[in-house]
């Protein structure tokens, strides 16, 4: 191994064995014949972390993300292959630093940080730090169990960065910090990483892993299928979500994702594109295009096919259709014809849906041919250093000064 | 074994946190804490002297100059039996009471049993010197001197049952019955011991299972010291030493082979 490096993972996999009875575990134990199956959950991981660098890791959930990190914090062991660490690990999992909730804040502490091997004096030394950092009052000498889950994180960060690791990693956890312990929380993250710490970060907040990562990897069902730049992973992660789409949206029958409708015309399939090339993230003030493809089981004319953009909390924002566009569709029987919308984005960053629609020309509620909910996601992204903040990007925004009668 | 060693020592500070706190843990929000230690053994002790001496008119064979020796006999037989039964206990639900913990630190494994067996042994200590104090008042036969015998006993006891502790721990990982088992198995192996009846009450063809018990030996090597003022029966020691022995050479293959599937099942 090389001098800078501070993990080093070779041909990692873990799989769980599910064994048809107790019995057959225990004959598999001692190498005899049992009847078991065997799930893996990572297979074939090899990565190599250098002092210094923050990783992110990006994957649906179930990709195997937290199986890793559980790995390489020790808490489970590998069923193949090999994690040489070192130098020191911290890492925050869980939200809640839980030991016993009986005991104090403080107690907990000590309990956590002798548990990270640290003796008694370094302890009593960093103490007051940690009170200080959390800044959680008179809660620190209360029991664990009046805490809010807010505190509880307060106080995990604290102790679990009490002392500069050379590994520090962070699952998820900040996400429920308010907004100005989690900028002090980066701050120190920070700090350490222009010490050497070497920083990983597991999030679903894509912008955060771009803002925070030099590098990141995507994990898609237990195998590591993209390593290098963050840009890059993002965008490779929602092209892995897509399948995920594609393939959920048939079974999917809860009331965020549904379908309705006659079905005797049906949208076969829609994307999103930027330049012709499929994408499911798009910058603001950036020209996309939605492509939707409709199939007639039956000869149906004066058809109106359109779609509408929504925010997270199902707010429609932006919605048109071809009979809007003065578009005339006619479909003869067993005829598919794709359709391109092309428009502007105007939305700042987040995550937005699109629900699609076919019905009669004139009245939306009549012979509704099909109705599906929140069928695209996609995301959208602010590039550089903005010039502004919000939800809905107002074109060309300038400032000047006026008066220079002041002066 | 080695690699057991140098863990022990590795986490010697861990450990002994996680002994303070169990024991913290245990009397916090009580208020005569530690008193309850000596409570419950000490109605134990007093509700069995009550029932055999008074009600059953039970006597010592040979000791019937002596009025308090039934009660000695008996407190030492508790003595024994609650170290041993104790440890058991407290071992064997370590990973199922520790879950949390487990799925959210790399916890030492090991440190976990020493803080439970730690516990034990504390609770038995407090047991320990009310039974020599006792002993001091009640039985002109004792002296202090005779103790020397007690450690090595007290010894084999803790290795008989931390061992089967670690086994049985491991395996309620998988199976969650043992931990109901093993109540039920103590219970019956109470009574399966000379505690508060003397071996020779029992008709001879009942006397081979309580010789298969092992806390018959220990038991005996405790009344020996506490009541007779005797050294233990080192050839009764023999069979609970070579079954520790033979434990830990189990424990060591399947804990070995299970702890690569442990937390996965927690």
């Amino acid at each position: 191994m090389k001098k800078d490096e501070v993990l080093q993972i070779l041909n990692l996999g873990k799989s769980y064995h599910q064994y048809a009875g107790e019995y057959q575990r225990i004959r598999h134990w001692f190498g005899l014949s049992a009847n078991y199956q065997q799930h893996w959950v990572l297979k074939n991981l090899s990565l190599t972390l250098k002092k210094g660098e923050a990783l992110g890791v990006v994957g649906a959930n179930g990709a195997g993300k937290s199986t890793l990190l559980k790995l390489i914090t020790g808490i489970t062991t590998p069923t193949t292959g090999k994690i040489i660490s070192y130098g020191s690990i911290a890492a925050i999992l869980e939200l809640s630093i839980g030991f016993n909730p009986d005991f104090t804040g403080l107690q907990n502490v000590i309990h956590l940080l002798s548990l990270m091997g640290h003796t008694k004096e370094e302890i009593e030394q960093v103490i007051p730090e940690i009170e200080n950092f959390a800044n959680i009052k008179d809660y620190f000498h209360q029991p664990l169990r009046v805490y809010s889950s807010g505190m509880q994180v307060r106080l995990a960060f604290a102790t679990a960065t009490a002392f500069r690791p050379d590994l520090l990693i962070i699952d998820e956890a900040l996400a429920v910090g308010d907004a100005s312990f989690q900028a002090k929380c980066f701050r120190r993250i920070n700090h350490y990483q222009q010490q050497g710490t070497t920083l990983l970060l597991v999030s679903h907040d894509l912008n955060q892993i771009k803002k925070t990562c030099n590098r990141a990897i995507v994990i898609n069902e237990g195998h590591l299928v993209f390593d290098g730049h963050p840009e890059q992973a993002c965008d490779y992660y929602y092209a892995t979500l897509a399948d995920v789409i594609e393939t959920e949206q048939k079974t999917d029958q809860s009331s965020a994702n549904f379908s309705c409708g006659i079905g005797e015309v049906e949208i076969t399939s829609a994307y999103l594109s930027v330049n012709d090339q499929k994408t499911r993230q798009i910058e603001t003030s950036q020209r996309f295009s939605i492509h939707i493809k409709a199939k007639a089981n039956k000869k149906s004319d004066n058809l109106c096919l359109g779609y509408m953009i929504r925010d997270k909390n199902g707010v429609d924002l932006f919605g048109s259709n071809t009979a809007m566009q003065g578009l005339k569709l006619h479909l003869k029987k067993d005829q598919e014809k794709e359709l391109r919308f092309s428009l502007t984005n105007n939305l700042g960053a987040g995550d937005y849906f699109l629900t699609f629609a076919i019905h009669d020309e004139k009245n939306h509620l009549a012979n509704v041919q099909q109705w599906s909910s929140n069928m695209l996601s996609f995301s959208v992204t602010q590039k550089g250093n903005s010039t502004w903040v919000g939800d809905i990007y107002m074109s060309s925004p300038s400032v000047e000064l006026l008066s220079k009668g002041a002066e | 074994m080695p690699v057991f060693i140098v863990k022990l020592w590795k986490h010697r500070y861990y450990s002994y946190a996680l002994l303070k706190n169990e024991l913290k843990g245990r009397y916090t929000r009580s208020y005569l804490g530690i008193l309850w230690l000596i409570i419950q053994p000490l109605i134990q002790v007093a509700v069995y002297a009550f029932i055999f001496s008074t009600v059953f008119l039970a006597r010592l064979p040979g000791m019937s100059q002596t009025p308090g020796a039934y009660a000695i006999y008996l407190l030492a037989g508790i003595a024994a039996w609650t170290l041993l039964s104790e440890i058991i206990t407290r071992n064997t639900t370590v990973f199922t009471r520790h879950a949390n913990l487990i799925k959210k630190y790399p916890v030492p494994k090991i440190s976990l049993f020493i803080a439970a067996t730690g516990e034990a042994l504390f609770n038995n200590l407090i047991l320990l010197i009310l039974v020599i104090i006792l002993s001091l008042i009640l039985n002109p036969l004792f002296q202090v001197s005779t103790l020397i015998y007690l450690l090595p006993v007290f010894f084999l006891i803790v290795l008989l049952a931390f061992s089967l502790g670690v086994l049985l721990a491991t395996l309620n990982v998988f199976i969650r019955d043992i931990e109901q088992a093993v109540s039920v198995v103590l219970q019956l192996l109470f009574w399966l011991t000379p505690i508060v009846y003397t071996l020779n009450v029992l008709p001879e063809k009942y006397q081979i299972l309580i010789h298969l018990n092992p806390a018959s030996a220990f038991a005996g090597a405790y009344q020996n010291i506490f009541v007779y003022n005797h050294a233990p029966d080192w050839n009764a020691l023999l069979y609970p030493l070579l079954l520790s022995l033979l434990i830990i050479m189990i424990v060591n293959i399947i804990y070995n082979k299970a702890k690569h599937e442990l937390v996965d099942v927690l």
